[in-house]
């Protein structure tokens, strides 16, 4: 114990005069974290100091790799994604499918009567003829 | 890594694959056919949509029309992207402006011809028509002149 304590205490003046390899800085780093119990009152303040060094050290340490589980759900997120798709489209069909195929809409409302969409029809018609010039006459010419 | 890619370009494929289903659905090749989109259900319009059916007794595939009145409309935009793909072209023109016109244009894959008809006075008032079936130019004279008492 007491051979440690020397040791320890002479690793601390070279730490002190900066003269201390890495090696060396991490065993006093690991004694000070590690034996808090044992540590004299003399010494409290290095293992104030080596505790506060070893949370630096920590918190630039890189950042770990997504794991395969974070992969997996990664993929699930656009497995997701085209599945609102897809039931986007589907819904899409469904509603278009429900417009009924003849219809008249006169201001923003809808009409399925056969008669007024007919005569709606005929109006349109009736609408492109009423040019006393006549101008589709040219219509002939597509013979 | 590798893995991940490969999964994220099929499944960003599938997405762009599925809007682009939605974009083929709702188009028939046609620029008027935003116009019947874009002012079909709008105030001061009137719109009729018939397919497969007998008008003036000619058998029509498909019938479109687009009234406006009183209401600002520009669809000579249209009329002019389509006209470009037009087999035939007759227009009349008053005062340096297009205001009547039909469009023959290219038979659909199954040999159906398809006519663009339109008349517009102004831009505030005005009729576009949209017609596909085994008709005839011969026919479609005989549609537009046609007067039927209602």
């Amino acid at each position: 114990m007491k051979n440690k304590e020397k040791k320890i205490e002479k690793l601390l003046n070279l730490y002190m005069e900066g003269r201390t390899s890495n090696e060396q800085e991490n065993f006093l780093a690991e004694y000070f974290c590690n034996n808090a119990s044992k540590i004299p009152p003399k010494w409290q303040v290095y293992r104030a100091m080596f505790a506060y060094i070893s949370a630096e050290k920590k918190s630039h340490l890189p950042k770990p790799t997504l794991s395969r589980h974070l992969h997996a759900r990664h993929t699930l997120r656009y497995v997701a994604a085209a599945s609102a798709a897809l039931i986007l489209i589907l819904s899409g069909m469904y509603f278009r499918n429900q417009t009924p195929k003849n219809y008249a809409v006169i201001d923003c409302n809808i009409y399925t009567d056969k008669n007024i969409i007919q005569h709606e029809a005929m109006n349109a018609l009736n609408n492109i003829d009423l040019d006393t010039d006549n101008p589709f006459s040219a219509l002939e010419t597509l013979k | 890594m590798k893995h991940l890619s490969i999964n994220k370009r099929f499944y960003l494929f599938l997405l762009c694959l599925a809007f682009s289903s939605i974009t083929a659905f709702s188009q028939k090749g046609l620029n008027i056919d935003n116009a019947f989109q874009k002012y079909g259900h709008s105030k001061g319009c009137k719109m009729v949509e018939l397919h497969n059916t007998l008008l003036n007794g000619y058998k029509l595939k498909l019938y479109k029309s687009l009234e406006f009145k009183d209401k600002q409309i520009n669809i000579e935009t249209y009329l002019k992207a389509d006209r470009k793909n037009a087999v035939k072209i007759r227009e009349v023109v008053q005062d340096g402006q297009t205001t009547s016109g039909y469009y023959m244009m290219q038979q659909t894959s199954n040999g159906i011809n398809r006519y663009i008809l339109f008349n517009y006075k102004s831009s505030r008032k005005g009729t576009l028509i949209y017609i596909e079936g085994a008709l005839s130019p011969d026919d479609i004279i005989q549609l537009c002149y046609t007067k039927k008492k209602h």
